[in-house]
């Protein structure tokens, strides 16, 4: 007989419209190294299909399965079942709209990030080749590329959880900052103007859940950070 | 490793009765497409050319026909019915019968056994025969699987079993594919048949499943560049 671990995980049906509820299930420690997401397919797989969460690649590249994880958010794919105190709470992201089980819908986010417009803006003409950058400049995107979306520094934001339908949340600004520092980017005057707003950035009051969060171990904080001292600068 | 076929626009083309045809307005790059520039796609850097030199001849190719067709041409009307029906004969028939040998992840389980332990790195006539046989049996089964959740919403199981019957039906050509191809070319690695054969297997494998059985047919591959001469195929070393 295997080790079993012990998960307390949350149900919502919408089409029975019950309240949500915790519901109990042990697992078998298959394999050394086992993530949450093992034990939660085993659960589908093996004890009970209706058990809804998503997925996708399984290695924290995808972002799909951003869970909060014994009230912390976190990535089922890439989170040790072994560092995990039992029973295992796992729980949708919080402060979401919940779809099903463990489903948030995430359009808003999306939207978020939406709006700060990622995608390279320039008023020069195109070059024959390409933009190209130097090592240094390229070096500038450290940090921010990395970021796969997955919801978790958004929604673990005391500040996105009271002002979410105005202020950007983490994920976004990271990313806003993400082109304000691309040195082949000619619209970073644009960007500030569209981000010097009370709700759009100053929310952020460096509480550092994000940076706890984040799973890629990046740092929104300090990216929310730059593009304060930036607005800062050009009105000195 | 193969592909949607398609010309050097990115169209999917298909061999109808009166040679290959075009399927105008349907396109393919990348990893999903096979031009047969390079023979058997994928290996080494092949993809990034697919994407670099007819993604790009894709776009302009997309950019022509908008101009010409800026509309999609009208569906039929009960185009919906056949995507409808497949998803109610999952949902219809809950938990009817079967016990868990049933369930889709007790097949796919199997049906990846079956793949791994006979369509591995290197392959026999005698291994990937059995594998057919066994992988077909398994197909067989595959009506039979149930679902054990009915939600209309956000039913992640239902999509599990469509994901199902698209990856057996690509595991049954695959198998047939390799089993029917007697010689060794780029990951098709067989024990008996250790070198390649260009003189009869230089072609793309063409595989359809209709009437429940796995159809194998072949078309050449495109030797010849249009600008400058071609330079034949050598054996590959390293």
């Amino acid at each position: 007989m295997s080790e079993m671990i012990a998960l307390s995980v949350f149900r919502y049906d919408p089409e029975q419209g019950d309240k949500p509820a915790m519901q109990a299930y042990k697992v078998p420690m298959s394999k050394p190294g086992m993530k949450l997401l093992d034990a939660l397919n085993y659960i589908k797989w093996e004890l009970d299909g209706s058990l809804t969460y998503r997925r996708s690649c399984g290695e924290g590249v995808c972002g799909s399965d951003g869970l909060n994880i014994n009230g912390v958010n976190g990535l089922a794919c890439i989170t040790p079942i072994a560092g995990l105190k039992q029973p295992i709470h796992v729980r949708p992201l919080p402060s979401m709209q919940v779809i099903r089980d463990l489903v948030v819908d995430m359009d808003h986010f999306f939207d978020q990030y939406r709006q700060i417009q990622p995608w390279l803006k320039t008023e020069t003409p195109t070059p024959e080749h390409e933009r190209l950058q130097s090592p240094e400049q390229r070096a500038e995107l450290d940090g921010s590329y990395e970021c796969i979306l997955c919801g978790c520094c958004t929604t673990s934001c005391p500040s996105w959880w009271w002002n979410g339908d105005r202020f950007l949340g983490p994920a976004a600004l990271l990313q806003a900052n993400r082109w304000i520092v691309d040195s082949r980017d000619e619209a970073m005057g644009e960007r500030l103007d569209q981000l010097e707003d009370s709700f759009r950035l100053y929310r952020c009051h460096q509480i550092m859940n994000c940076m706890e969060a984040c799973p890629k171990e990046l740092n929104p904080t300090a990216a929310i950070d730059n593009i304060k001292r930036k607005i800062l600068a050009r009105k000195s | 490793m193969g592909g949607i076929p398609t010309n050097r626009f990115g169209e999917v083309v298909y061999n109808g009765p009166e040679g290959e045809r075009s399927c105008a307005g349907l396109y393919a790059i990348g990893e999903a497409a096979c031009v047969s520039v390079h023979g058997a796609n994928r290996l080494g850097g092949n993809s990034l050319l697919e994407i670099i030199v007819f993604g790009r001849a894709c776009g302009n190719q997309v950019m022509k026909r908008l101009k010409q067709h800026r509309y999609h041409p009208a569906l039929d009307k009960d185009c919906w019915q056949k995507g409808v029906e497949r998803v109610e004969s999952w949902l219809g028939e809950l938990n009817r019968s079967g016990g868990s040998d049933c369930n889709i992840a007790n097949i796919r389980l199997r049906m990846q056994t079956i793949m791994q332990e006979h369509f591995s790195v290197y392959r026999t006539d005698e291994v990937m025969r059995e594998g057919v046989q066994r992988l077909e049996t398994l197909a067989a089964e595959l009506p039979e699987a149930r679902l054990s959740d009915g939600n209309r919403i956000f039913n992640t199981e239902l999509i599990e079993a469509m994901e199902l019957e698209n990856l057996m039906s690509l595991a049954r050509v695959t198998a047939a594919g390799a089993l029917a191809r007697i010689e060794s070319r780029g990951a098709h690695a067989r024990d008996d048949y250790p070198d390649r054969d260009d003189t009869v297997w230089m072609k793309h494998t063409l595989a359809s499943i209709r009437d429940e059985h796995v159809k194998l047919d072949y078309k050449p591959v495109r030797v010849r560049p249009m600008t400058v001469e071609s330079f034949p195929p050598r054996k590959r070393v390293y």
